[in-house]
């Protein structure tokens, strides 16, 4: 069961078409919600009118002052208002909302609406705040810090024999889910509130609109509908579409919806935070590390929300899976007058492994020692020490990953013969050719003491006929989550995978597991319904064992039926119904713990600040244009360490999935800020995802280092595909060319420029 | 949309496009939809073509190919006969949107819409095509080269309707070559885009060249100068080379939101350098 390639139990519906999204749920009454949006990135509010030629008494509209309860969105922090009431911190944000029995004339009516304000000086980009971070300037507001690390970094930088600095900066990324954010808020009989959606996570928006309302958690339940997509987009962004519906809904005393439509979802929901990365190392003459000091800078958008736990995991990540005797790292993340930034898959690790991977190809240049040996020579191991002082104590798969990827690619001969200093001849006419290494973590899990925090908590249910339901708050949101968790649970059990099914995702019926997030839903939801699956296996074969007089060590159950060593004791079905009696059905719920041994000072950022990690190494093979610069991608090498697969189709998808995710990070994704704060490419027309012709071959390899405490030995897989393919490809420009793009995307011109500066520093 | 026509005949078309506040005009929609949707309006009054014969078909008749307005992108794909008397503009309609904006799009869209990044005047520039335009005044030939006055500005009075474009058939022996450089591989709007048709005489010397680039200027460019500069010279690199400076300095890009003016003079440049060089072969 564990390691089957089970079909999806959401395949159907999503081929037939007959899955009902957020947006085709109809309710009778329904009113569609739109947005009021700020004019200026940054000023005072002065006047909100409601002119034109609209009938206002026959529509609902709302500001800040309608709001009975907690102004504010409650998130990690808790600073972003739902509607602007003074400050305004973003072009776009919103201002008041309106509901109408359509759409059309709810976004007529914002249209008609006047928004004064008086302009502030406004601060727009990460060039902006990277400039006055170096200069210090004391303007700056600071969302969130963290520093860390170990040694005297100056006295080791002045031991070293070599010194490497660089600098390299990082764009906005949009999740580019295929649904784009919709809410509904429905009042109910009994004077409550439910809000339905498409997100991620259900126990963030029902606390945030519960404490908008003013209501209590009785009065307001959260149900989250298939997602088409969401990839962190829907993370923290569902609580604030969630309270404008809810507020409106209560108004009007029906439900309202709001939908977004794709250029206001680019436009004004959340991105992945652009990010400067300031890194000096020293290493010995023959390649050995000596010491990191590292500097991050992450534009964090108007207000902190996420920002605080992107940071983290940024940082955390920032020195990459190698032993380094000496390191320091700080980090920072500003504000910025544009949209707030927060979640997406990876959560501040691209932009840092796309860092230091580029930076130690050029350590390893300096040193003269090939990429892949300096990696292999460098790499983490069991007992040594990370950037946190954590010491690796078990499912330490670098090496595996590093030797694996040198066996499947043969790197090492392709990186010898090809590139501008290659031994094959180049032919002027064919194009430049490369080929460029990268190898990472991933800590799966919340960081530090946050699964502490959460203590997810879930419940399985045997109920008479021989279902089992799984009650937890882990949505589907495409990954398969609820594919997984069923294979986890009918593993244990020993029940068929199609006896197992996830209950609909209510706050009313599960409980509280915590987000959808992280890569922590596999191993941490998972490994405690599989301890539940195994407390009702016991449970069952017990009561089983003394109806029949065994004793249960003696009683198993297979396929769906209770045996007796070889002897076929019935169905499970049938010895369920004995056990349960005159009960329709048992629960059996758990509470996840940290383990132990695992020490966390959040202050300091000292300790264990991840259970376990998953390792992997991306190798990109490029053709480039010599006259267009143009980058062709003819293969993309993942392998990758995530303990034990349950479903390898499911994995080898989220892998090839997050890999393409990347090569559009690396290659051609720009939002853009323009010079009044808008955010400048709100289409797909603007906005360049890679298509099918840009896709490269994707070659999945997956090592299997089981993790003691995952289920079945399982770690977490969904963003560590996100971190490999933009530093290997810049690698591989780099290889090819000879010159290093630092700032991505690696688009043609940035590649034409670095080229023509090069012909440049060589002629003069 | 308060009123859609749609009718079967041209002059009821142009009896239309005559009046004082005439209809837009509709062929395959995929420019006016999506500025619709972008712009949250609609026209009052849509002009439909789709019912419109005289602006169907592809025929040759000597030199000369005749396209309807309407012969949408896949079928100047898909022609035989525009892949022989002008490939470069099977080539280029093969690279403009994905194939349901193929199958929709059409040829006189594409040129009406006027926007300087469009895939297929550059072709039909150096093919030295003609636009049919009509109107209850008359019918009248402008050469594609004037059709674009400034940036969106055309040389069609509100009441003509562009009906057809008259192409002369690539001469035997002759080069014609279609370039574009979009923002990815499919589905991409160009950065830069290019054509040529290039011919050599028996001697080895160019006897006929002309060039032309789009998204590099306000309007699609004829860098005729270099054309004339090309001709009666051999294609050797060294010329190449002096013509890729030529192209480089006389088209007009700038920094937009796709690419950098910089990128766009160096690509201008290597791709007539490409053609020039591809020329030389064929004295062999």
């Amino acid at each position: 069961m564990i390691g089957d390639n089970k079909r999806r139990k959401d395949a159907h519906d999503k081929m037939d078409g007959s899955l009902r999204y957020t947006a085709d749920v109809d309710y009778p009454g329904l009113w569609h919600a739109a947005t009021v949006r700020a004019p200026l990135a940054h000023g005072r509010l002065r006047g909100i009118r409601q002119g034109g030629n609209i009938d206002w008494s026959k529509l609902i509209f709302a500001t800040a002052a309608d709001i009975p309860g907690t102004k504010n969105v409650r998130m990690i922090a808790q600073d972003m208002p739902f509607l602007a009431d003074d400050l305004v911190r973003y072009k776009g944000e919103p201002v008041a909302v309106v509901a109408a029995p359509t759409r059309a004339e709810a976004q007529m009516a914002c249209r008609a609406v006047e928004v004064e304000m008086e302009p502030l000086e406004a601060i727009l980009t990460l060039d902006e705040i990277v400039a006055k971070h170096q200069r210090g300037d004391p303007d700056l507001e600071v969302l969130s810090q963290w520093s860390f690390g170990h040694g005297d970094v100056e006295a080791a930088l002045e031991s070293a024999d070599i010194v490497v600095e660089g600098a390299y900066t990082t764009p906005h990324q949009e999740q580019a889910y295929l649904e784009t954010n919709a809410m509904t808020a429905i009042p109910e009989d009994d004077g409550g509130v439910c809000v339905e959606g498409s997100l991620q996570c259900p126990y963030y928006v029902a606390p945030a609109v519960a404490a908008m309302l003013d209501v209590g958690l009785d009065k307001l339940h959260v149900r989250a509908l298939p997602m088409g997509g969401a990839f962190g987009g829907k993370e923290d962004f569902p609580s604030v579409l969630g309270g404008h519906v809810a507020l409106l809904a209560q108004k009007a005393g029906r439900p309202v919806r709001i939908v977004l439509d794709r250029s206001e979802d680019i436009a004004y929901s959340t991105k992945r935070h652009p990010a400067w990365m300031h890194i000096r190392t020293g290493a010995a003459k023959d390649g050995t590390l000596i010491a990191a000091d590292i500097d991050i800078v992450f534009d964090g958008g108007a207000y902190a929300t996420m920002s605080p736990v992107v940071l983290s995991r940024g940082a955390i990540h920032a020195p990459g899976p190698y032993r380094w005797p000496v390191v320091q790292v700080r980090a920072v993340a500003y504000r910025t007058h544009t949209p707030p930034n927060g979640a997406f898959r990876g959560f501040g690790v691209p932009q840092t492994a796309y860092a230091i991977e580029s930076h130690m190809d050029r350590l390893a240049q300096v040193c003269e020692v090939e990429p892949h040996t300096f990696r292999l020579n460098n790499r983490l191991r069991i007992g040594d020490r990370t950037g946190t002082s954590q010491v690796l104590k078990d499912s330490v798969a670098s090496e595996e990953v590093l030797k694996h990827t040198m066996e499947v690619t043969d790197f090492a001969r392709k990186w010898r013969k090809w590139g501008i200093k290659g031994t094959d001849k180049h032919d002027l006419g064919a194009p430049a050719r490369g080929v460029g290494l990268s190898f990472f973590w991933h800590g799966a899990g919340f960081t530090g003491a946050g699964e502490a925090r959460i203590a997810a908590r879930v419940a399985l249910d045997l109920v008479q006929g021989g279902r089992v339901r799984i009650r937890v708050s882990s949505t589907e949101m495409g990954q398969g989550a609820h594919t997984v968790l069923p294979q986890i649970v009918a593993n244990a059990l020993g029940v068929p995978h199609s006896q197992v099914s996830v209950d609909p995702v209510d706050t009313r019926f599960v409980p509280d597991s915590g987000p959808t997030v992280a890569s922590r839903t596999t191993m941490i939801v998972g490994g405690e319904l599989e301890g539940c699956a195994l407390d009702a296996r016991a449970w069952l074969l017990q009561s089983t064992a003394d109806k029949l007089q065994r004793a249960p060590e003696t009683l198993s159950v297979v396929e769906g039926r209770l045996r007796g060593g070889k002897e076929d004791l019935g169905s499970f079905a049938t010895h369920l119904q004995a056990a349960l009696g005159d009960n329709e059905l048992k629960t059996f719920e758990r509470q996840h713990a940290l383990a132990p041994h695992l020490q966390w000072d959040e202050a300091s950022h000292t300790g264990d600040a991840y259970a376990t990690y998953t390792w992997g190494c991306c190798v990109a093979e490029v053709l480039i244009h010599r006259d267009t610069y143009e980058v062709e991608v003819p293969r993309l090498t993942m392998v990758v360490d995530v303990g034990r697969i349950i479903n390898p189709k499911l994995a080898k998808g989220q892998v090839e999935g997050g890999t393409l995710q990347a090569l559009g990070y690396a290659l051609c994704e720009e939002v853009g800020v323009g010079e009044d704060g808008a955010l400048l490419r709100d289409s797909f027309q603007t906005y360049i995802l890679p298509t099918t012709l840009d896709a490269p071959e994707i070659e999945v390899h997956m090592l299997e280092k089981p993790y003691t405490r995952g289920p079945g030995g399982a770690k977490g897989l969904g963003e560590m595909p996100m971190n490999g393919a933009a530093p290997a490809l810049a690698n591989a420009v780099e290889h090819a060319l000879g010159v290093r793009v630092t700032d991505l995307p690696l688009s043609p011109e940035k590649i034409f420029a670095a080229c023509s500066a090069a012909r440049a520093g060589r002629s003069s | 949309m308060k009123t859609f026509t749609a009718p079967e005949r041209l002059d009821e078309a142009l009896t239309l496009l005559g009046e004082a506040s005439p209809p837009t005009v509709l062929a395959g929609g995929t420019d006016l939809w999506p500025q619709w949707t972008a712009t949250k309006t609609k026209p009052t009054h849509v002009l439909s073509l789709h019912r419109l014969e005289e602006l169907r078909g592809i025929t040759r008749a000597g030199d000369i190919l005749r396209l309807g307005a309407c012969v949408t992108h896949s079928e100047l794909t898909r022609s035989p006969l525009v892949q022989a008397a002008c490939p470069a503009l099977a080539a280029a309609a093969a690279t403009v949107g994905a194939t349901q904006i193929q199958n929709r799009g059409t040829l006189g869209g594409n040129l009406a819409n006027g926007s300087p990044a469009a895939d297929l005047p550059p072709p039909l520039f150096t093919a030295n095509a003609e636009v049919e335009l009509h109107s209850r005044r008359g019918a009248r030939r402008v050469p594609i080269t004037r059709l674009y006055r400034g940036y969106r500005d055309l040389e069609r009075e509100r009441d003509e309707l562009l009906v057809a474009v008259h192409i002369p058939a690539l001469p035997s022996g002759a080069l014609e070559r279609f370039w574009k450089v979009g923002t990815r591989r499919a589905q991409a709007i160009s950065k830069v885009v290019g054509a040529c048709r290039l011919a050599l005489d028996e001697k080895g010397t160019i006897s006929h060249a002309a060039l032309a680039f789009g998204s590099v200027g306000p309007v699609t460019m004829a860098l005729d100068e270099l054309a004339s500069w090309l001709v009666g010279k051999e294609p050797t690199p060294e010329v190449g080379e002096k013509a890729a400076q030529l192209a480089s300095d006389a088209v007009q890009p700038m920094d937009d939101i796709r690419s950098t003016a910089d990128y766009r003079r160096h690509v201008v440049g290597r791709i007539v350098k490409a053609w020039i060089v591809e020329l030389a072969t064929l004295n062999r």
